[in-house]
């Protein structure tokens, strides 16, 4: 189920789609999608487990979509953008490996960035996607959040500083990811 | 360093200002004589439905406070807007490199866990870095509380009391804490190169129900989180002399907005020496720094 998310400040008449899938079952057939470069499924196809929150997963469409306004792209389209936009470094190849669709993916995060109706993408979604449908929240995303996977692909292990609560910890982290993602590319 | 301490300069106006798709700025709507028209928003705040209001501008950046992705992550958007006088070349190199070492240095500092905002995005191409908004229960009109404002409405409110009150104890506190956090600056590796009451900050917990309204503008509270910001003058040094002299910008700046407060500032020392190693040497270096900063304004 495609659910229209949304974001500040989008160019007008742009909008995004997030869906959210548990217990893909197919996951090998979507990257064969992918690979083959199938023009007809063309969505941003993320590992849910390499997302921390909502916010994390929406700053990097905001990204993308700024960076394809600009005209300043380094990949194929505006949804290879989005999975690259939450690198946090410039090689593009890893961050499909990092982030985007596996074979071994459990969890499928979709995003759709479009000026026209979700309808075909939806009709779509559910002829290529077998798996669960589930809303696209918070309390959802956590469940598939893989924290470790996360401090390894962005590098930032935990550290032996004084515990601190785990809301805490989250928000530090999330914080950290939002400005390696910003600071993509800077030099 | 000395000569540079500007007078602080009168906080601007709240402006509310209407974006419309084809950005005339002169739709700024101003309450007072001085009439400011600011210059086009950078995209894509340029074509944004979400509230967006300038809260400060300055020689350099325009400060506006509007979201970031969704209404309740308010955040702070920074603007350096291209200067007509400068080659657009190197304005363009000028300002990306500005935005960067800015949010490189804020994002130095989270991880260090020094208290200064978030950063949320950035454009260096469009000279725009997007950070938390620092919120406080007292703000008034939907803005934070500065540390300058939070020591002039305390003022304001406590004008009966002498120094010697107990009363004096939050402020006390605050001076204590400023230096500690300072101290922790310092300690990661970063000067910030424009210490002042006004770029420190309180934070403090916003009650979800409560509007900006209620907060008034006396109210205030001092027992917030200090948190540092304006990054736009910083640098990375461990240099002792580099560090005295930011806590000689910090002491002078405090001394002439704050003159009332003078002898308290040795509390903001206090404060600094326990909080790192390196923090004596750096204070034995701060009492040269000061011989030669009379030095020189004897000699003029
Ligand atoms: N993160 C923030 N959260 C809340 N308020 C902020 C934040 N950053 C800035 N402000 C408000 O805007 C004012 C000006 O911000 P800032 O000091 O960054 O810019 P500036 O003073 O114009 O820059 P400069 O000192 O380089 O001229 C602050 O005094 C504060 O009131
Ligand atoms: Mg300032």
């Amino acid at each position: 189920m495609l659910s229209k998310v949304p974001i500040a400040h989008l160019p007008t008449g742009l909008s995004v789609y997030v869906a959210l899938y548990f217990d893909v079952k197919n996951p090998d057939f979507i990257c064969e999608q992918l690979i083959n470069a199938n023009s007809v499924f063309e969505f941003a196809l993320i590992d849910a487990k390499s997302i921390l929150s909502p916010m994390h997963l929406l700053a990097a469409v905001f990204r993308a979509i700024n960076d394809a306004e600009a005209k300043r792209m380094k990949s194929r389209n505006i949804h290879s953008e989005v999975v690259f936009s939450l690198s946090s470094n410039n090689n593009i190849a890893e961050s499909f490996r990092k982030f985007g669709v596996t074979d071994k993916t459990k969890d499928l995060l979709v995003v759709k960035i479009t000026d026209s109706t979700p309808e075909p993408f939806e009709r779509l979604l559910n002829e290529y996607v077998q798996g669960d449908s589930v809303a696209f929240t918070a309390e959802n995303l956590v469940k598939s959040t893989d924290v470790a996977h996360i401090r390894k692909a962005y590098k930032l292990p935990l550290t032996s500083r004084p515990a601190v609560d785990q809301p805490c910890q989250q928000q530090e982290l999330e914080i950290s990811i939002l400005g390696l993602m910003a600071l993509r590319g800077a030099h | 360093m000395a000569t540079t301490i500007a007078a602080p300069v009168q906080e601007p106006p709240l402006t509310n200002i209407k974006h419309t798709t084809t950005q005339e700025s002169s739709t700024a709507e101003t309450s007072t004589s001085t009439t400011f028209i600011p210059p086009p928003l950078p995209a894509p705040f340029s074509h944004t439905t979400a509230p967006i209001q300038l809260i400060a501008h300055g020689a350099e950046a325009l400060l506006y406070k509007t979201i970031f992705l969704t209404p309740d992550q308010p955040c702070i958007l920074k603007h350096r807007p291209a200067k007509s006088w400068r080659h657009p070349k190197l304005d363009v190199r000028l300002t990306r490199h500005r935005i960067l070492t800015e949010a490189r240095i804020l994002v130095r500092c989270r991880r260090e866990c020094v208290p200064v905002p978030a950063v949320l995005a950035l454009d260096a191409d469009a000279g725009w870095l997007c950070s938390e908004f620092i919120e406080s229960s007292h703000g008034v009109q939907g803005r934070g509380l500065t540390v300058r404002e939070g020591l002039e409405r305390w003022r304001k409110n406590n004008s009966s009391l002498t120094t010697s009150d107990d009363l004096l104890g939050s402020v006390r506190d605050l001076l204590r804490r400023i230096g500690e956090v300072v101290a922790r600056l310092h300690a990661s590796g970063v000067i910030h190169g424009d210490l002042t009451s006004s770029n420190l900050m309180l934070r403090s917990m916003v009650r979800p129900n409560a509007s900006a309204e209620v907060s008034s503008s006396e109210d205030v509270s001092l027992s917030g989180e200090v948190v540092l910001i304006d990054f736009g003058l910083a640098s990375m040094s461990i240099q002792d002399e580099d560090r005295a002299v930011d806590l000689y910008v910090l002491e002078r700046a405090m001394g002439s907005t704050h003159p009332w407060l003078e002898e308290e500032f040795g509390l903001m020392l206090d404060g600094y020496k326990g909080s790192y190693k390196g923090a004596n040497v750096t204070l034995k270096r701060l009492e040269e720094v000061r011989m030669r900063g009379r030095k020189k304004s004897m000699i003029g």
